[in-house]
């Protein structure tokens, strides 16, 4: 075997304070020894490499004939520290009053998080043919707590809870297919099965008086099915291709409702999907490329209707929608270096199911012009818009509640792009971004009436070779949300957020074996709500944050072999909206655990890494 | 621009002369690309001693004639070839294979992007494109997205661009790699996939009503925060001001906190066989 690869081995340290869920929301950081092993091994035309380090994965195979790989993950999302319940019973589905609801002080204190460990398998065999066969399958274990809401009644009308998560997905899946430089043919069939162990979180409402257990409930077990397959087919003529692609898939589940509530029975869920999609690109003559497209998904539901046992004139709707689209896309290059590329899209979606709406047509059209007429300039520039022919039903009571779904409501919707890059020099490029839509719903009294978002980005690289490389980069957003209520409330609401960003990244390498390296990135959102009737408080903090990232890195090249690394990485978060300031655990009629509150933190780590290459 | 069309015709009019006579004036480039893992295979497949440095950069007798840009293949943002030649170099070994298939069709094909806009040959062991670094050149705002408050973990690389979009193309919008929005999703998040006994029926259709995928400035990757997402489609429970929340003069369980998902949990839809599940309390 012929050997390549990096092994590496250090320590590091962290210092951290607030809240340090959001601090390692993705990772589980302390202060340890770190290290990593990267290795290669070849033999004549086998390979195999081993990873050890934010996965563990042994791959390998030969070529053309086989590959194979079989690897791990631990992947934790933490939600929330130090969160508190009164209830007893903590990760188990049934939660019991302690009694000490009044004092938050005293309750039980424990985290939100969600940890998934993964393991998997998976295997291509072709033989060195055309054909090919490939199998694999993957178990997800997902343990922890997120927090759940409910609401009932009795004095605490709302109370926020621990549910356990103790779930187990199960997928497989087994593909085969032919594949030439002219055609490729693929069929696959996927099975997933997802179980867990608490479909029902039972828990006391209000002992005191006298209010009986409650049930919420949680996702149940649950299988899908899915069969695809694709044909992708290129002809000797007008460098075409034609693609094809069908599927479909089903996922259902069985449930006892009695476990959830007395006198219910039982349901059976099922879902299937049913999908075609065929598109032809074709170039019939140099300047001109094309492609036609037509996409067509369907839903049904093929559920049991069920009726609430506790009130006989509410029967569960079962959802199901079909869409058809047609459309183009075409280039053409009016020259060497300007062309221009329109498309157009229409779009017809049926709904069932739905007391809001029967369907609704979108019509899509963009032209998009680019030139690159001189060397160091490149422009572009697009529009685009879109025509939804919404059918809300007006007729329907809900809409005179003060319901409109805004998904398949009337709506127009412009957008427009300009970008330019350009080379200043041989070491000095810059690229602006400049990006605007606004959605109009307009045929909308109430409710969402109109979005605005604007964007402008700038990057700029600079290089001096052999001395530093640099690139920085800056963003700016901003979005605006304008919603009014019904003539029974009679105020309209303009929300606005600026959200910044900016970055900065500096290499400098030193007397041939240093390279110094600094990364700095900073973001911010100002957010406002504004209400138009005098007698309304507006929102003066509606999201808004900071986010604030340093990296200093030193690389030394101890010799062809060996290489020293030391860094050190400053985080810090801070969050500021009125909807979560001077967060309660008993605010009125309500009992919340401390879910998502008081998330500020800031991190210090600094860590040490020896590498060995070979 | 007359050079420019005419480089191919001048490659295709050119005859092979073995990699010795590449290596005569570009050793320096042998290598790193004998290291890589594009290397190997090549070895191991005798590709490399049959055609060589050629088979990527076609016969190089017109460039030993003249050596300039115009008479050889090359790669990248300053070559004299089109996107659509230079692609052509490499599809024509990487066309059979299911994940590039779809290349003609594919927006970064129509856009000229090139495979070695983000495939690195004579550099580095292995061609796969770092992600998400990579994909952040061009795409800033996804970048500046990712980085939001509420975001997937693709800046602790535990998600990579690829494990939800196909660069190299699918018959789906955005180039995702399933047959529709929720049915990528579900792939990761199978506790939301149902079926439900009562549905909210656009969470059926399209996660995206709903969230960001790449991040978003508000809690649970959300387009707008809530109360206002749910406003967007539903008026209940009066008006959530200033006043209502936990320093107001008259809070509420309607607007404080995670406001209507408070009381409204199971958003995504609910099995509670009563009027409280029909309306995602259970």
């Amino acid at each position: 075997f012929e050997y390549n690869g990096q092994l590496g081995l250090g320590g590091q340290v962290l210092s951290e304070s607030g809240d340090s869920a959001k601090g390692q929301e993705y990772q589980d950081k302390d202060s340890a020894v770190i290290g990593f092993v990267d290795v290669n091994a070849f033999k004549g035309s086998y390979y195999l490499h081993f990873d050890l380090g934010k996965k563990v994965e042994l791959s390998g195979g030969r070529f053309n004939d086989f590959k194979a790989s079989i690897y791990y993950n631990d992947l934790r999302h933490n939600i929330s520290q130090d969160a508190r319940t009164h209830y007893l019973g903590l990760d188990s589905n049934r939660l019991v009053d302690s009694g000490n609801q009044a004092d938050p002080s005293e309750w039980t204190r424990f985290n939100y998080y969600v940890e998934h460990e993964t393991f998997g398998i998976d295997t291509e065999w072709s033989f060195n043919t055309p054909f090919y066969v490939e199998i694999g399958a993957e178990q997800r274990e997902s343990d922890g707590r997120l927090p759940y809401g409910s609401y009932s009644s009795g004095p605490s009308a709302m109370i926020e809870l621990p549910a356990p998560v103790d779930w187990t997905t199960d997928t497989a899946f087994l593909g085969a297919g032919y594949r030439t430089d002219k055609l490729v043919m693929t069929l696959r069939a996927d099975v997933s099965e997802f179980d867990n162990d608490d479909e029902v979180l039972f828990w006391d409402a209000d002992v005191t008086n006298g209010v009986s257990n409650q049930g919420l409930s949680l996702a149940p077990d649950s299988d899908y099915y899915k069969v695809a397959g694709q044909m992708v087919w290129r002809p000797d003529t007008w460098a075409s291709s034609l693609a094809l692609r069908a599927s479909y898939s089903q996922h259902d589940n069985s449930l006892d409702l009695y476990k959830i509530e007395a006198g219910a029975g039982k349901f059976d869920g099922e879902v299937n999907n049913t999908s075609f999609d065929a598109a032809f690109n074709f170039s019939p003559i140099d300047s001109l490329d094309a492609k036609v497209f037509l996409k067509y998904f369907e839903r049904e539901n093929d559920g049991d209707t069920v009726t609430a046992v506790d009130d006989p004139t509410i029967t569960n709707s079962l959802n199901e929608y079909d869409s058809t689209s047609v459309g183009f896309d075409l280039g053409y290059a009016l020259t060497k270096s300007t062309s221009i590329n329109g498309g157009f899209e229409y779009t017809d979606t049926s709904l069932d199911g739905r007391s809001d709406a029967d369907g609704y047509e979108d019509t899509r059209l963009y032209l998009q012009w680019r030139n690159r007429s001189f060397k160091s300039l490149e422009l572009r520039a697009k529009v685009g818009y879109l025509d939804r022919d919404g059918d809300p039903n007006k007729e329907n009571s809900g809409v005179a509640d003060g319901e409109r779904a805004y998904d398949v409501a009337d709506q127009e919707r412009a957008s427009a792009e300009l970008a330019a890059m350009f080379m200043v020099s041989d070491n000095i490029d810059l690229g602006i971004d400049l990006g605007w839509w606004d959605a109009e719903y307009d045929d909308t009294d109430f409710n969402l009436t109109d979005l605005e978002h604007f964007e402008a980005f700038v990057t700029v690289g600079y290089y001096e070779p052999e001395m530093f490389t640099s690139s920085l980069y800056f963003g700016y957003e901003y979005d605006e949300t304008d919603m009014t209520s019904d003539s029974g409330d009679g105020y309209k609401e303009e929300k606005e957020f600026d959200t910044y960003a900016y970055g900065i990244n500096v290499e400098v390498p030193l007397f041939d074996v240093l390279v110094v390296s600094v990364l700095w990135d900073h973001s911010w959102v100002d957010g406002d709500a504004d209400f138009n009737r005098a007698d309304l408080v507006d929102f003066n903090d509606v999201d808004d944050y900071t986010i604030k990232t340093l990296e200093l890195k030193c690389d030394y090249n101890f010799s062809e072999t060996i290489d020293f690394t030391v860094g050190y990485i400053y985080e810090k978060y801070e969050f500021d909206d009125d909807q979560w300031d001077e967060y309660a655990y008993l605010p009125g009629d309500s009992t919340l655990s401390g879910a998502y509150s008081d998330q500020d933190f800031e991190n210090n780590i600094g860590y040490f890494l020896a590498k060995y290459r070979f | 621009l007359a050079l420019l069309l005419t480089a191919p015709v001048l490659a295709a009019e050119a005859s092979y002369v073995g990699s010795e006579t590449c290596l005569g004036c570009h050793d320096d480039l042998e290598a790193g690309f004998i290291a890589s893992l594009h290397g190997k295979a090549w070895a191991a497949e005798g590709v490399y001693e049959e055609n060589g440095c050629e088979a990527c950069h076609g016969p190089g007798s017109a460039h030993v004639d003249d050596p300039s840009k115009e008479t050889i293949i090359t790669f990248g943002e300053d070559s004299m070839h089109s996107a659509n030649q230079q692609s052509d170099a490499c599809l024509a070994c990487h066309s059979a294979s299911q994940e590039i298939a779809l290349w003609d069709m594919g927006i970064h094909a129509k856009r000229d992007v090139l495979c070695s806009s983000c495939h690195s040959i004579h550099k580095g062991y292995s061609p796969l494109a770092a992600m998400p670094e990579t994909c952040y050149g061009c795409h800033l705002d996804v970048k500046i997205e990712a980085r939001k408050a509420s975001r997937h973990p693709i800046k602790e690389g535990e998600i990579g661009c690829n494990d939800c979009h196909n660069p190299h193309g699918t018959l789906s919008k955005a180039q995702i790699r399933d047959e529709s929005t929720n049915q990528l999703c579900y792939q990761c998040h199978a506790d939301k996939r149902g079926p439900f006994l009562w549905e909210h029926a656009p969470v059926e259709k399209d996660c995206s009503s709903c969230h960001a995928p790449h991040g978003s400035r508000h809690k649970k990757l959300l387009t707008q925060r809530v109360p206002n997402l749910c406003q967007s489609c539903h008026e209940r429970h009066g008006v959530y001001d200033k006043d209502r929340v936990f320093t107001g003069s008259d809070p509420s369980r309607f607007a404080y906190g995670r406001s209507c998902v408070n009381c409204h949990q199971n958003i995504h839809g609910s099995w509670a066989p009563n009027r409280r599940g029909a309306k995602f309390f259970k």
